[in-house]
């Protein structure tokens, strides 16, 4: 347990000093999190005094609905990016092949990239939130915190898996990844990113149901925005909770049969 | 310490990878022999041959389909995680390092892969680093190395675990003749006849092979065509065949 711990250091580590060796690429990172926040301060100008029906329930607040979208949107496209990411860039690199032939198992080289990534994107959603709430007046006055860390573990666990299940598809077939592709799209479109999902037409409603991201944002916003607490809040979780029960197991079982048919091939390397 | 039995090997093109080629290669077929503890044994053939392939099988990064691979007592293909604790692994891919990372951070991060204990791992690395002549380029990012330390980084990096099995594929590959006859001493001096660990080393040249002094197999086109003592780099070179590369060996002689 403490040589894993050890090791997860010393790989997260690694990640931290590439990333701070590309100064000028993080600069641009945080500009980026500014400017898309102050966009969309701009566009929830537009509807400044009028309060749609369909964000009644958010308090009426655009900004403050869009800002809890916006930065845990990127935050869990993280976990559903990482595991591929990974993999393609330790193949580029051409470490790939020299990690696997170590006694080190790929699941904790992944958990070490998640732990990274946790770090690293937990800062740029605070960084969102808090120039959200500091310069731009989004408002979240009835805060459950307690229901946060819940949701955020499930919500990445669920993420994770559909990660993990890309980097199966990306091991074998090296660019053909449809999971990211169509949870990406999906989560825009029907996760309620931008706007609630109440907006939706009925089949389109429906949809939104399977898209993980629907019952995180539900929750995150009911928590953030309502001050919801937990018996009002089982109803999602529990949706969540499934979802993390079938496609932890399923994904980690599709990676393991994804890696052994790219032994077979000979293409670890190949990308 | 090595055993190969009949193992054999054939990649096969899939129907929705059909950029990877269509036809079936046989890399490996039906090749036996073994490598006694303490002993070197290098691995001889033209491009294509399967010395890769078979330093792949070797180190668990790929599946034979049949056959068998013992490594260390262990089996590849049913005890792969034992045979990794055994194997110091060269690929002679100077890619493979964290480019932005230094030197030493590199070989402690590998190291730590490898399990190496914490407060042996520093020590150990800076060891290693005196030995392969990397002192002076310790902190320095990898990215900023030439060709020759990079070989040499990665032979250290096999070593840092102290492991009794190396499986070296193309050692000397892009680095200068003095450093490849360095490099040649060093495998078969220092690291089999002093340190007593068991070593194949795949390699194109000949004359290295010569040198290294051990048994040499000689694969062609995925068959084992001799094992033993060449009498010297003619006699091998008589072994890989024109036949099997389609090149003439006269014209190259010319």
């Amino acid at each position: 347990m403490i040589a894993s711990i050890w090791k997860i250091f010393m790989l997260v580590r690694r990640d931290f000093l590439e990333e701070f060796s590309y100064r000028f690429k993080i600069f641009l990172e945080l500009l980026s999190t500014v400017t898309y926040a102050s966009i969309f301060y701009f566009v929830a100008k537009i509807f400044s005094g009028v309060v749609p029906e369909s964000l009644s329930k958010y308090g009426g607040d655009y900004f403050s609905f869009v800002l809890i979208g916006l930065a845990f949107t990127g935050y869990l496209n993280t976990g559903l990016n990482t595991f591929t990411t990974t993999i393609r860039n330790e193949q580029m690199l051409g470490t790939l092949e020299y990690i696997i032939s170590t006694p080190t198992p790929l699941s904790l080289v992944f958990t070490a990239r998640l732990v990274w990534n946790f770090i690293y994107n937990s800062f740029t959603l605070l960084l969102y939130l808090a120039f959200g709430i500091v310069f731009l007046s989004a408002n979240y006055p009835h805060v459950n915190w307690a229901a946060i860390p819940l949701i955020m573990i499930l919500s990445l666990a669920a993420f994770n898996g559909l990660g993990m299940i890309s980097a199966g598809f990306i091991l074998v077939y090296k660019r053909g990844d449809p999971i990211n592709l169509i949870f990406s799209f999906a989560s825009m479109l029907l996760g309620g990113v931008f706007f609630p999902v109440e907006v939706l037409p009925g089949t389109l409603k429906t949809a939104s149901s399977f898209v993980p991201m629907t019952y995180t944002l539900r929750l995150m916003r009911d928590a953030c925005i309502e001050g919801a607490g937990f018996r009002a809040l089982v109803p999602d979780l529990a949706v969540l909770s499934i979802i993390c029960a079938v496609l932890v197991p399923a994904s980690f079982i599709f990676f393991s049969a994804a890696l052994n048919k790219a032994k077979r091939d000979g293409s670890l390397t190949h990308y | 310490m090595i055993a190969i039995e009949k193992l054999t090997k054939t990649y096969r093109s899939s129907l929705l990878n059909p950029i990877g080629g269509q036809e079936s290669v046989k890399a490996l077929d039906d090749v036996s022999f073994s490598i006694k503890k303490g002993s070197l044994v290098s691995l001889v053939g033209c491009n294509g041959a399967g010395k890769t392939t078979l330093i792949k099988i070797l180190s668990t990064l790929v599946l034979h389909d049949s056959g068998q691979a013992i490594v260390n007592g262990a089996d590849v293909r049913t005890d792969p995680l034992k045979v990794r604790k055994s194997i110091g692994l060269f690929t002679g891919d100077e890619r493979s390092f964290y480019w932005r990372l230094t030197v030493r951070d590199n070989l402690i991060l590998f190291g730590s892969l490898q399990n190496v204990p914490r407060k042996k791992l520093v020590t150990k690395a800076g060891e290693l680093l005196e030995t392969f002549g990397l002192s002076g380029a310790a902190d320095r990012p990898v990215r900023t190395l030439s060709s020759g330390m990079k070989q040499r980084l990665s032979l250290a990096r096999c070593l840092i675990h102290d492991p009794p099995v190396l499986l070296l594929d193309e050692p000397t590959r892009g680095i200068d003749p003095l450093l490849q006859a360095q490099t040649i001493g060093m495998i078969r001096d220092g690291i089999v006849r002093d340190a007593g660990k068991t070593a194949l080393v795949a390699t194109h040249n000949l004359d290295e092979a010569i040198a290294l002094g051990g048994e040499t197999a000689v694969l062609a086109k995925g068959s084992l065509v001799f094992f033993g003592r060449p009498d010297d780099s003619e006699h091998l070179f008589g072994l890989l065949g024109s036949e099997n590369t389609g090149f003439n060996p006269e014209l190259k002689r010319t």
